[in-house]
């Protein structure tokens, strides 16, 4: 271009290189819209603002509809939508506990099982919080155990907050002996410096009382 | 009866000097489009539903994509921009590049991060959007403005940002880890009364700035300088937030789109080899913008897509990095300095007479 441009010769040469690569993404982005939609929504990735006040608003009924729409994710594409769902749902439900609204949590969980029911973090979170519920009103012993026994399962029992979550459905449901063994094994599994938790939960089943959440979940 | 010679001057000073023409400076630029569109959404019982989200998609490319693709059709087409500006016109690029791959890379641990500094950082450019427009039109309109009244009008306009900042979630304060700070009684209580105070402090603050500078300047403020810091205060204070954002982006967009074009096409009218009509370089530019408005937020993130990263965290931090490019690249490419085409086209008419 001229003497001032002479001076940033690599950077020139980065710049084209760095404008090439985007150039081929744009086609390549290109291609694949035209190539895998039939119906293209004309974009929009503003819609990411809009999904993030959503979540804040907790208006969750939307996020999804919109997720698509932002994604250009194919309707149709039930599989992926499914685990967009779980994605958001577990989301939601997690700031609901921070909130301390279980109920609503419960709902959301819910919907992100049945969405993808072999999820075992899903498993394992709704089998938390029915086990460990402070609103005794919500708390399902028995669905707690099925859905704790089945992602520890998945997991081969090898995972320790799988465990934990067993060990805790298994107290609520008044079988404190599988408990006791259950929240050891879980301990075993743990390393030392984050056992502390473990240890007052397993204190508890030995004096056949479950463990209840105060606040919010803490931790499985 | 007949008006006297001192309040037609008054009038004229008060109707600044505009660009295109008053009805369309003050209601695309100044932005009095949005708030008869706030009012609707306000007062209509359907409220922003009265927009589908089969037309909301094309309405944001014409306007918001268009918006954010339009800085850097700017840059690039803005005369003498490689000269003056070479960092942000070849050294920005590589480096966004970079940090989008980087990110797309450790999306877990740093979508997030980057998808909050966008949504913390807009509401700031918005408000020195909204500044940098009034001191154009009071700079225009022959009011020129002391470091005081400068300051105050900075102030003024970035309230709506610091009423951001101190109250919405995931962004401000609540990203930055004080949100457990802010549960505490005493901080919900300075929380309220700051909610309440903010909205009184910006609009009355405007109008306190009409007054201060009528004192202490030559000239009056322009109302058009005045209308841009109240549509900006109107949609961070009146809208809920989630509207607030969609709305403040989209006429944000338009309130852009509509002085980039009328720099973009008085510099190529100004080009001594130019042969083409005013209409001609208006589509140029506006198509330009919804081409690579189209390609950055629609093909670039599928790019990604192909690439094998996941969907959501490609479009999140392909549109965080697109709009922190354009807020950088803004800084640059409005600025006024003596030998900046900019500054020839804020002077390109005589001051209102006083």
């Amino acid at each position: 271009m001229d003497a001032g441009l002479n001076s940033h010769r690599s950077l020139r040469a980065i710049f084209a290189l760095t404008v090439l690569f985007f150039f081929f993404a744009i086609g390549l982005g290109l291609v694949q819209s035209l190539s895998s939609y039939h119906r293209l929504p004309p974009i929009n990735s503003h819609y990411m603002p809009e999904i993030t006040a959503l979540i804040e608003n907790e208006d969750y009924g939307r996020v999804i509809p919109q997720l698509e729409l932002a994604s250009s994710i194919d309707p149709a594409d039930t599989e992926k939508n499914k685990q967009l769902l779980t994605k958001v749902c577990s989301v939601a439900a997690q700031s609901l506990i921070e909130a301390g609204r279980f109920e609503d949590a419960i709902v959301q969980y819910d919907k992100a099982y049945a969405a993808n029911p072999n999820s075992t973090d899903v498993q394992n979170n709704l089998a938390w919080i029915l086990a460990t519920c402070p609103d005794k009103d919500l708390r399902d012993a028995p669905r707690a155990v099925t859905l704790a026994e089945q992602a520890a399962r998945s997991t081969n029992y090898a995972d320790a907050s799988m465990l934990d979550t067993l060990a805790a459905a298994y107290a609520e449901a008044g079988d404190f002996a599988n408990a006791v063994r259950t929240q050891r094994e879980a301990i075993r599994l743990t390393p030392a410096n984050y056992r502390s938790g473990l240890q007052q939960r397993l204190d508890l089943y030995l004096r056949d009382k479950p463990y209840h959440s105060r606040q919010s979940s803490d931790g499985s | 009866m007949l008006q006297q010679p001192g309040q037609i001057v008054l009038g004229r000073a008060l109707l600044g000097r505009n660009f295109v023409n008053p009805f369309f400076d003050y209601l695309l630029i100044g932005g009095g489009l949005s708030l008869f569109v706030v009012g609707f959404i306000l007062f209509n019982p359907l409220g922003s539903e009265f927009i589908s989200t089969e037309t909301l998609p094309y309405f944001f490319l014409l306007s918001n994509s268009a918006h954010f693709a339009a800085s850097t059709v700017r840059l690039y087409t803005k005369p003498g921009a490689y000269q003056s500006l070479p960092y942000v016109t070849m050294g920005l690029p590589v480096v966004v590049l970079a940090v989008l791959i980087g990110c797309m890379l450790q999306a877990d641990r740093l979508a997030p991060q980057l998808t909050s500094l966008y949504l913390t950082w807009s509401p700031f450019h918005y408000a020195a959007q909204s500044y940098g427009l009034a001191v154009m039109y009071c700079y225009r309109s022959g009011c020129t403005l002391g470091e005081q009244n400068k300051k105050m009008l900075w102030w003024v306009a970035m309230l709506p940002f610091v009423y951001n900042f101190f109250i919405a979630g995931n962004v401000g304060l609540h990203w930055l880890d004080f949100a457990d700070w802010l549960q505490y009684p005493v901080a919900q209580t300075c929380l309220r009364i700051f909610a309440f105070t903010m909205p009184i402090a910006a609009f009355g603050g405007i109008v306190f700035l009409f007054w201060r500078i009528a004192r202490t300047e030559k000239q009056v403020m322009p109302a058009i300088s005045g209308v841009i810091l109240f549509t900006n205060a109107i949609w961070w204070f009146l809208l809920p937030p989630l509207q607030a954002f969609v709305w403040a982006t989209i006429f944000h967009g338009i309130q852009y789109l509509a002085i980039v074009i009328i720099f973009h096409v008085r510099d190529q009218l100004a080009v001594p080899e130019n042969h083409h009509s005013r209409t001609y370089h208006i589509c140029w530019f506006y198509g330009a913008c919804i081409l690579l408005g189209y390609g950055l937020f629609h093909c670039f993130p599928r790019a990604f897509i192909f690439m094998g990263f996941g969907p959501v965290e490609s479009v999140l931090l392909v549109v965080a990095v697109i709009n922190i490019h354009h807020f950088i690249v803004d800084a640059f490419i409005w600025r006024l300095k003596k030998t900046d085409s900019n500054r020839k086209i804020v002077e390109s008419a005589s001051p209102v007479p006083a």
